[in-house]
Parts: structure tokens; C-alpha cells; sequence
């Protein structure tokens, strides 16, 4: 059992001013405006015998913001996320952000290619 | 004497959860399966706390507000493909969690949530006194 502090109000301020330190400790604002890294969304890669099913990540892009190109036998999907601008200054930035560009080579050129994105998840479907 | 034992007790409080919270970050158990990508930002008016959860489902997410934190923990399974292998895999599965810490005037019981296109965005309103309202001030 700690024994009673030598003045409780002050004891409070101690408290409180630590208590301060670490928030603002923990809140140091994030020097840049801009996201850091490049954005390379990440990607999984599912064969069948009849396909191959390519997911890459793109959360927060619509329709219009990716584009799914097959050439020969290389599928390559680019797209571009604007940074979110929102008011004031951010505590935290760790969402990538901007114009990305990721090529994946098959076997063989498909004969039939399906795109289809839902959730932040664009899924190709290409038909060996 | 009400003043006092309040004061000892919230300090025991901060022993604890600090004792606690080493702890949890040594055990094992507390690895999660991922941890998403978030922007925090801040305005005169409210917090945002922005998650890419690409794939998650609403049902699957859990919002909530504890000690002075807004808690985003859910969990996200490898879609089930029947007969398909998996080449290469990237993509992040399992157990998330984060606690984005706020600081005081973050009102927790106006919370606006919304996942959209794999996006969690949460807003945090802030309080603060009515235009024209008395803020008294105590002198130290």
C-alpha cells in the first residue's frame, strides 16, 4: 500500500500534467500532408484448371477509378486513388495513395477475361 | 478524505493499466492477423479515423469506444475457393484490431460509422461550448 502523497491537489497536477504529456506525446503531428509510400495494392493469385483469379486490393475506388487490360498474355491493372483531403491536420497518415500500375504474366493469353469489384476488391476471372 | 482516496485510486488505476498493457503487447495471443492501413485527422468539429478494409464485411466488424478509445476489431477469411489453388498470396487474412486513442473533448456518444467500397470511415464529433457560451477558467 502506497503511503498518502504529501499534498493530494498537487499530487492531482502530476497527474494530470502526465497524463497531458502522453497524450500530446502520442498525438505529435505528421510533419507531411502528403501519403509516403507508392501505392502497390497487394494481390492474391488462385488457378484452376479452367481459370486463373487474380484479387488485388483497391479499397475506396469505384468503377471508374481501375482499369483491368489484358494484352497477349499479360493482364495489367492500373488505377488511381486521390488522397482524402479532409479539414484540419492529421494526427496519423498511413493509407497509400495516388496512381498505381501492376502487370501479372500467365502461362498463356486467356480466352475470356471477367472483371468484377465489390468492396474495395477487384476480382479478374481469366479463362485458360 | 474523498478527495484523497479518488486520487490514490486513479493513480493505482494508471499503474495498472500500464502494467496491463506491457503485458498484452509481450503475449503471443495478442499478435493479430493484420493491421489496416489508417489515417487519422482532426478538424475544429470532429475526428475522422479513416480504415482501408478491402473485402471485410459489415457483420464481421466491430465499432466500439473504450477508455477514451475508439476500437475498430473485426476479422476478414480468405475467400473459400473450391478446387482452386493459391499461387501467390498477398493479401492480409485473419483477426484486426486497432485502438485509435482520442483525446478528451472526443464525444464517443455521437459516433457516425461507414463502410463503403472497402472503406471504414468513423467521425468523432467534438465538444465544445455553445457560441457565445461561458467557459470559466479555474485560477492555479
Amino acid at each position: 500500500m502506497r503511503g498518502f502523497p504529501d499534498d493530494p491537489v498537487r499530487e492531482g497536477a502530476r497527474l494530470r500534467a502526465r497524463l497531458r504529456d502522453l497524450l500530446d506525446a502520442t498525438f505529435v503531428e505528421t510533419p507531411r500532408s502528403e501519403p509516403v509510400a507508392p501505392w502497390v495494392p497487394r494481390a492474391d493469385i488462385w488457378a484452376t484448371p479452367e481459370a486463373v483469379i487474380v484479387e488485388v486490393e483497391v479499397p475506396g475506388l469505384g468503377a471508374d477509378d481501375v482499369e483491368a487490360h489484358v494484352e497477349g498474355n499479360v493482364l495489367t491493372i492500373t488505377g488511381s486513388r486521390t488522397p482524402t483531403r479532409d479539414a484540419g491536420r492529421y494526427l496519423e497518415r498511413q493509407r497509400p495513395a495516388g496512381a498505381f500500375s501492376r502487370a501479372f504474366t500467365l502461362t498463356q493469353a486467356p480466352r475470356d477475361v471477367q472483371a468484377r469489384l465489390e468492396d474495395g476488391l477487384l476480382t479478374v476471372t481469366l479463362t485458360r | 478524505m474523498r478527495t484523497v482516496r479518488d486520487l490514490l485510486q486513479l493513480q493505482e488505476q494508471f499503474d495498472r493499466a500500464f502494467r496491463e498493457a506491457r503485458a498484452w503487447r509481450q503475449s503471443p495471443a495478442a499478435e493479430p492477423g493484420f493491421t489496416p492501413e489508417t489515417d487519422v485527422a482532426q478538424d475544429d468539429r470532429a475526428y475522422t479515423i479513416t480504415l482501408d478494409l478491402p473485402g471485410a464485411s459489415k457483420t464481421a466488424l466491430k465499432v466500439y469506444a473504450e477508455g477514451g478509445a475508439l476500437i475498430v476489431s473485426g476479422h476478414r477469411e480468405r475467400p473459400n475457393r473450391e478446387q482452386a489453388r493459391l499461387v501467390r498470396g498477398e493479401r492480409q487474412h485473419g483477426r484486426f484490431s486497432r485502438a485509435i486513442s482520442l483525446p478528451s473533448d472526443a464525444d464517443f456518444g455521437q459516433v457516425n460509422a461507414r463502410l463503403q467500397q472497402g472503406v471504414l470511415r468513423v467521425s468523432v464529433p467534438r465538444v465544445r461550448p455553445a457560441d457565445g457560451g461561458r467557459i470559466e477558467i479555474t485560477v492555479d
